[in-house]
């Protein structure tokens, strides 16, 4: 059984008058990357709190690893490595003095810490900074620092709260990448917010939308695409010599362009993909290549929220 | 295991105490030595005034004088530079977020609390005993006093006086870690006990009861850092982490 690292179940928080969560549910799965997005406001980061422990549900259920994070936070701790919007450093350390904090917190053993300080270094790419001041660091090489902290416990599940916030697009580029690799090889699950819907894109397994503190959709990019009504086609390049008029008797409302002998269709789920390549094999066309030309999940998410706010 | 993250995060809190603060522990210590010549200045003209020249007990008199004015420094000073330390160790860590990476590894915002306390109250210790250092060789090569050491002397300056210094600080960690509004009420707390205590001691030095205040001090100080260790235990971990609303 696949069951949640990451479970909520009809909570809502209330601040004051404000109710920033309006019974969210969600689960994040063993190994996958879960995101939340949103605009602001729309609970993000009131969700990471409460996930964390830091903010007690008014009703409904937080558990962690099965735990409840508001009272068993401490047997989370070991298991859990976060990143936050605020990056918190400390930083009249260095580098190195930074990360030997959290891995004597952690408990690892001497033989064995030294080395891995030095391994996230690495991989972070801050070796040959790992003994300057933190606040001699730029806010890329802080989230990097970052990143490497939240990963020196060898952690089953990653909490990042915009972690590509502030830095400038290399910066973003090279996080991503470092942040990609490791939930690659690591098979840590993730639960991230983020506003950089590009990069969301590229990570995630699963997308949240939360909006008012509410969550609209859940799903994979493709699938957002497809609920968001945004247009979706495939573009199917043909062999030459393809009898055209069986093409346009079998696709009429289709955008064929002879001189390039491409076929482009819309499709509305991977259903119809295959039906229409299982259509063209049927009809002796001989296909060279396939693609998806679709839309962006910047567009599904505005389209979304469009909807969402006419309601 | 406790041990060695206590250790760990001491550590840490140091660095940053050292790293942060070295011209503001210089200046404390000039600070320190301009009350303490203030005072005994002022118990030198009385006793002169008094008696004319020097007699023995009226000697005798003064150098007792100047021992229990050494018993301040301790209340003024830790409490002086351990506030300031305080400033950054516990408001500036949690309003930077720099408390919730900390909490999230599983420790206890009580066993966090003691480690600040500790670093701030040691720092400040290790900063009184260079004011004392520094009072004692103004006493000797500057006013050419000898200070008469007693054995509740020694205790009051080096024991209770810190441990009622403490306790204060211990107060202030709670207000910190209770109140947005902290820093205004940390650069307003400190300088008003530390004028209080200048007042207190440079009128009336002599009338002091040392053992008497002493052992009241030291009860009432102790009582208060355990009050304020189950305050710490009962406030909530969003709030001391500066993200309670």
């Amino acid at each position: 059984m696949n069951s949640g690292v990451i479970e909520l179940s009809e909570v809502y928080k209330s601040f004051g008058q404000v109710e920033a969560l309006k019974g969210i549910s969600f689960e994040v799965r063993r190994g996958e990357v879960f995101s939340l997005i949103g605009p602001n406001g729309a609970g993000k980061t009131t969700t990471i709190l409460t996930v964390l422990g830091y903010h007690e549900p008014d009703k409904g259920n937080v558990k962690v690893f099965g735990k409840d994070p508001s009272k068993e936070y401490t047997q989370m701790g070991e298991k859990t490595g976060i990143m936050i919007e605020k990056q918190g450093l400390f930083e009249r350390l260095t580098g190195f003095e930074y990360l030997d904090l959290f891995a004597e917190v952690y408990g690892l053993q001497v033989e064995i810490k030294t080395k891995r300080i030095k391994d996230l270094l690495e991989i972070v790419r801050l070796s040959s900074r790992a003994n300057d001041l933190i606040r001699t660091y730029s806010q890329g090489m802080k989230q990097r620092l970052c990143l490497a902290r939240c990963l020196i416990n060898k952690p089953e599940l990653l909490v990042l709260d915009e972690p590509f916030s502030n830095i400038d697009p290399e910066g973003r580029r090279s996080l991503i990448e470092i942040l990609s690799k490791i939930v690659q090889e690591t098979k840590s699950s993730v639960l991230l917010t983020s506003h950089d819907l590009r990069e969301v894109e590229r990570i995630s397994d699963r997308i949240a939308i939360l909006n008012k503190g509410k969550i609209i959709k859940i799903g994979s990019s493709a699938s957002l695409k497809f609920e968001g009504k945004t247009d979706v086609s495939i573009v199917i390049r043909l062999k030459p010599g393809n009898n055209e008029a069986v093409i346009s008797r079998l696709f009429p409302n289709s955008n064929y362009d002879a001189e390039k002998k491409e076929l482009r269709v819309n499709i509305s789920n991977d259903e119809d993909r295959n039906r229409i390549i299982r259509l063209l094999i049927d009809n002796k066309i001989t296909i060279l290549s396939i693609y998806d030309d679709i839309s962006t999940l910047e567009q599904a998410y505005f389209s979304l929220l469009g909807e969402e706010d006419l309601k | 295991m406790k041990e060695r993250v206590f250790r760990a995060l001491l550590k840490k809190e140091l660095l940053e105490v050292i790293r942060s603060y070295k011209f503001y522990i210089f200046l404390t210590v000039l600070y320190s030595m301009f009350l303490e010549w203030f005072i005994v200045r002022n118990y030198v003209l009385i006793v002169k005034k008094n008696e004319g020249m020097y007699s023995i007990a009226a000697s005798n008199l003064l150098r007792q004088s100047v021992g229990i004015s050494l018993i301040y420094v301790a209340p003024m000073m830790i409490t002086f530079i351990g506030n300031l330390f305080m400033i950054r160790n516990f408001i500036h860590d949690r309003f930077s977020g720099a408390l919730i990476p900390l909490l999230s590894t599983g420790i206890s915002t009580k066993f966090l609390w003691k480690v600040k306390l500790a670093a701030s109250f040691l720092s400040g210790y290790a900063v009184f005993l260079v004011c004392i250092i520094a009072n004692l060789a103004m006493m000797k090569f500057y006013f050419k006093i000898p200070i008469l050491w007693s054995f509740y002397l020694i205790v009051t300056i080096f024991f209770i006086s810190p441990i009622v210094s403490l306790s204060i600080l211990a107060i202030f960690s709670v207000i910190y870690w209770t109140f947005k509004a902290a820093q205004i009420i940390a650069s307003s707390l400190p300088n008003i006990l530390v004028m209080s205590i200048w007042a207190l001691v440079s009128k009336r030095p002599h009338v002091i009861s040392l053992l008497k205040i002493s052992t009241a001090a030291l009860l009432i100080s102790v009582i208060l850092i355990g009050i304020c260790s189950m305050i710490i235990g009962k406030l909530r971990r969003g709030l001391i982490a500066g993200v309670g609303k």
